[in-house]
């Protein structure tokens, strides 16, 4: 039973432990030196493999096992096809030579993927008939940010020929890409499966406000990627205003459900505190002077994105997979999982104020290149805690 | 039902749609730069000069004249401890590249001055200086100002100095 799903859900935990070895290169080369590898190369294949290869891969999975749980449509066989090609494509070009026709190729494809999923999900019903109202919500609007999200490559062209490349519209563009896949996509439709799971929820008239409001300030919410450029006073007040928003409508939301969350996975819980510091991270950042200096930090910039992968979007994925069965439960491994993300990111976000201060974090590259083998041992157990049998 | 969700999305369409539109439209603001960039800006304009190799051009920025002494070990612990607290996240201190060059030889292959507007000027040593355009057009990301005084910045040509030696 479910033999295709299983069989590409392992294959995504594959992909998570290809992304973990990517990941712990990089940080051996912040203390060692390896001949022939570029870094940069390296870590144009790391990111967009993750986006690509684990968290697409994983999410698209788990919302196709939510329409049909027992079998794989040929339709959505094929987006996993081409999603893996692309993931891998993407893996192997940017590794070889960075930003050129062959990598950009596989990105293109990937973007067609994520649009083909997109309308293969609509046209499913299922997120008018087998959903809860909170969970359709959220998980339309992840797809909808999907797509929108790809304007951001497709924009790098025509700003080049506009003679753009050298301002700040260019990076703006490549930040619509990371803001609407990561706070857009994947953070909505990770809340989303984690909501699908209550059989019920009726939104009250309030709940469904701050529902949209959570979805309009997402959206928003990209303004805060301007910020660095100086962008003036109107970019500084939608920032604001959108960070706020998303702080409290975030906030109301989990008011609403109180009820359910104390009964929450330890997983879950930690995406939810995961959340919350992030929404408040966003408040922070619009403060005038505050968002240059963030900006400037190439290690609060990475804490920031590791606090969505790994705080709040892996450990739904993870979660997920645990809930429906294909993960086999254990408790001392998503506490280590926990443990390894809590000092991963808290390592990135503090060495920059103790650097303010004059203070060091001893052997801190060491430090960070030790959790991320801790992250390498994790996936690579999590992949031997794979169920066939559900 | 549906009809609704798709209802409380098109404001949400419409906001993003806006932002991607502004984003595209707005006019010359100041090109400081973000941590992460990765533009390839320069790389059309700087294929003239190769990075690699020595440069007696003194940069673009408020240092147009440094005096050096011998080594002042002190002065380059300083510089090391700076360094690894606000660039090491870019750059090491071997031959080997990161995000930026690797940082050994450094001081052979630029003068004292470059090396402290590269540290405090970054922006516009890119936009302006020839070598600092080529760099650009190699590296394809921006180097940003770390908030470094101008005491720590001679700390690091410092430690520069005496990571050059050894
Ligand atoms: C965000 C990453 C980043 C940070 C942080 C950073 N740099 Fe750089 N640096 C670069 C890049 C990229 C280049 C090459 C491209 C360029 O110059 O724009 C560079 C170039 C340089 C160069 C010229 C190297 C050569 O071969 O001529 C020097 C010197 C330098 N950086 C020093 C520093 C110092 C000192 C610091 C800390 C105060 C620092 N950098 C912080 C990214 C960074």
């Amino acid at each position: 039973m479910n033999s295709a799903i299983t069989y590409y859900l392992r294959l995504a935990l594959t992909n998570f432990i290809v992304l973990t070895v990517l990941g712990l290169v990089l940080r051996y080369m912040h203390i060692a030196d390896i001949d022939g590898v570029n870094y940069q190369f390296l870590l144009h294949a790391h990111s967009h493999f993750a986006f690509a290869g684990w968290m697409f891969f994983a999410i698209a999975l788990l919302i196709i096992s939510l329409i049909d749980k027992n079998t794989l449509a040929r339709s959505f066989k094929w987006v996993m096809i081409l999603a893996l090609i692309s993931a891998y494509g993407m893996l192997v070009s940017f590794y070889l030579q960075g930003y050129k026709a062959v990598s950009i190729t596989f990105s293109t494809l990937f973007i067609i993927v994520t649009y083909r999923f997109t309308y293969l999900v609509f046209k499913s019903k299922i997120l008018k008939n087998g959903l809860n109202p909170l969970s359709a919500g959220l998980i339309s609007a992840s797809l909808i940010f999907l797509c929108l999200s790809s304007a951001g490559p497709f924009a790098l062209g025509p700003l080049m020929a506009l003679g753009l490349k050298n301002t700040p519209w260019y990076q703006d563009a490549i930040y619509i890409y990371l803001h609407f896949q990561m706070n857009g996509f994947m953070l909505l439709a990770g809340w989303g499966m984690f909501a699908s799971v209550w059989p019920n929820v009726s939104l009250n008239k309030a709940s469904k406000t701050w529902l949209k409001l959570f979805v309009w300030s997402t959206a928003a919410l990209y303004f805060i990627f301007t910020l660095w450029s100086k962008p003036g006073v109107p970019f500084q007040a939608l920032a604001a205003a959108g960070a706020i928003v998303n702080l409290v409508s975030w906030l109301m939301l989990c008011i609403g459900c109180r009820d359910q969350l104390p009964k929450c996975s330890l997983l879950v819980k930690a995406a939810l505190a995961a959340t919350t510091l992030k929404c408040i991270f966003q408040v922070i950042v619009c403060i005038p002077g505050v968002g240059e200096w963030v900006f400037s930090n190439r290690d609060l910039i990475i804490g920031y994105i590791h606090l969505l992968t790994l705080g709040i979007i892996s450990p739904l994925i993870l979660d997920q997979m645990i809930r429906r069965g294909f993960l086999k439960r254990s408790l001392p491994l998503v506490w280590i999982y926990i443990g390894a993300a809590v000092v991963y990111v808290a390592l990135l976000f503090l060495q920059p104020f103790l650097a303010r201060l004059g203070v060091l974090i001893p052997d801190y590259e060491i430090l960070l290149f030790a959790v991320s083998l801790v992250f390498l041992f994790i996936a690579v157990v999590f992949f031997f805690k794979f169920s066939f049998k559900r | 039902m549906k009809t609704k969700n798709l209802r409380q999305l098109i404001p949400a369409l419409l906001i993003s749609g806006a932002a991607f539109l502004y984003a595209c439209g707005g006019s010359g603001n100041d090109a400081s730069s973000s941590a992460d960039t990765t533009s390839n800006s320069a790389a059309s304009t700087a294929a003239s000069v190769d990075p690699a190799t020595k440069s007696d051009s003194k940069g673009v920025g408020k240092f147009t004249s440094v005096q050096l002494g011998p080594i002042d070990d002190a002065m380059a612990e300083k510089g090391k401890a700076v360094f690894t607290a606000k660039c090491s996240a870019c750059h090491k201190a071997t031959d080997q590249r990161v995000v930026g060059p690797g940082l050994k030889g450094v001081t052979q292959r630029r003068t004292p001055e470059w090396i402290m507007n590269q540290i405090t000027n970054p922006a516009e040593m890119e936009q302006k200086d020839p070598v600092g355009k080529a760099l650009l057009a190699k590296y394809l990301t921006q180097m940003t100002f770390q908030n470094v005084t101008d005491d720590e910045t001679r700390q690091i040509l410092e430690y520069f100095r005496q990571n050059d030696k050894q």
